[in-house]
């Protein structure tokens, strides 16, 4: 009799276990459920916003290298709307006053500005002279979305070149500009001598089949429109 | 007599333990698929969302490329929607609105297009300035693409 009551308890007392062990399961799984659902939305979210952000890093980035040789063109015209550096400076500024407000409107945090060679007085370089023509500016981009942060500066340092040598029977010039990652060489360019056309060889030299003089003009101008001047 | 009454109690008692045990059983069988189809449906949209990405290639590439400035400023707009079409998928339908930099509209290609409802719509907003001589002239194109159904 006794015996039994025991045994009966034994059972009773699993049974119970068991129920307990099968609800803290059920917890244990539904949990587990419920962390790879949200790891999946999660996921699925932040790819989306990093590629769209990206994309918007991408255009800024290139309309901000297109705008800074824009700015070169214009200044190498005759009649260019840069007049000193602090023009330079306001022109770029509003181009990036631009872009940052178009980023916050697709709901990302930014800060473009640049930073000033010389505080106040050289926010940027623009210069030419007999030869070359050129423009330097730093700026600094803060780009902030849910899941990255780009904490950047832009560098530019582009200075177009115009050089000529005299042989006995001609005049090899050679075209070309110099950026902080190197020398490239204009190819592709439109260069004439007294407005005379020369030969292009595709590399960056031009020659022309009679010597240079003194007053004699040399011009490059660049695909981009950029003019360089030489006077002999 | 007693001891009958006891071991039909016990078989009873076996019996709704088991049935409870199959019903735990059953119901986590339940919200594990239910969980299973949520995952599975919310990994769909990442091939229609990447619309957006599309769109914003397609202007990059025609930007790139040198062409996209002179079709947006002189509001070329046959040029400029033939330019896009051939630069986007064939099953993609668009329409793009330009606006100058104090939001107004300068002009729009295909607006009357309308997406069907309850598809999923890529948006692209591509933002440029003018050239060399229009250095203070800046324009957004807002691109919206969706594919066609069926």
């Amino acid at each position: 009799m006794l015996l039994n009551i025991k045994k009966n308890l034994k059972k009773k007392n699993k049974a119970q276990i068991f129920l307990i062990c099968t609800i803290i399961i059920t917890i244990y799984m539904l949990s587990f459920i419920t962390i790879v659902y949200e790891l999946n939305v999660t996921q699925y979210s932040r790819t989306t916003e990093l590629a769209e952000f990206q994309a918007t890093y991408d255009n800024l980035k290139t309309e901000t290298n297109a705008f800074m040789k824009g700015m070169l063109t214009n200044y190498s015209q005759i009649a260019t709307v840069i007049d000193s550096n602090i023009t330079a400076g306001t022109i770029l500024q509003n181009w990036l006053d631009f872009a940052e407000s178009q980023i916050l409107a697709k709901g990302y945090f930014a800060v473009l500005e640049i930073n000033e060679i010389v505080p106040v007085t050289l926010p940027i370089e623009v210069a030419k002279g007999n030869g070359f023509v050129s423009i330097k500016a730093n700026i600094d981009i803060y780009l902030e979305c849910n899941y990255l942060t780009i904490d950047t500066e832009l560098q530019y340092d582009y200075r177009y070149t115009i050089e000529y040598t005299n042989t006995a029977t001609a005049t090899i010039i050679n075209f070309y500009y110099v950026t902080i990652y190197g020398i490239t060489y204009l190819g592709y360019a439109d260069v004439t001598v007294n407005t005379l056309a020369t030969t292009n060889y595709y590399n960056g030299t031009y020659v022309y089949n009679v010597p240079a003089v003194a007053t004699d003009v040399i011009q490059g101008i660049t695909p981009e429109q950029i003019i360089v001047s030489l006077t002999v | 007599m007693v001891r009958i009454r006891r071991s039909i109690n016990l078989r009873n008692k076996k019996g709704q333990l088991f049935l409870l045990e199959v019903f735990i059983a059953l119901t986590v069988l339940v919200l594990l698929m239910v969980a299973i189809y949520q995952v599975e449906f919310t990994s769909i949209p990442s091939y229609q969302d990447d619309l957006s990405d599309i769109g914003h290639n397609a202007l990059e590439s025609l930007n790139i490329a040198g062409d996209l400035k002179s079709l947006v400023f002189n509001a070329q707009t046959i040029d400029l929607a033939e330019s896009l079409s051939e630069a986007l998928p064939g099953n993609i339908i668009w329409r793009l609105s330009v606006q100058d930099s104090t939001g107004s509209t300068q002009f729009q290609i295909y607006w009357d297009r309308v997406p069907p409802v309850g598809s999923s719509v890529g948006v692209t907003d591509y933002f440029m300035y003018g050239d060399a001589d229009n250095l203070s002239h800046y324009r957004t194109i807002h691109l919206e693409l969706w594919r066609i159904v069926g």
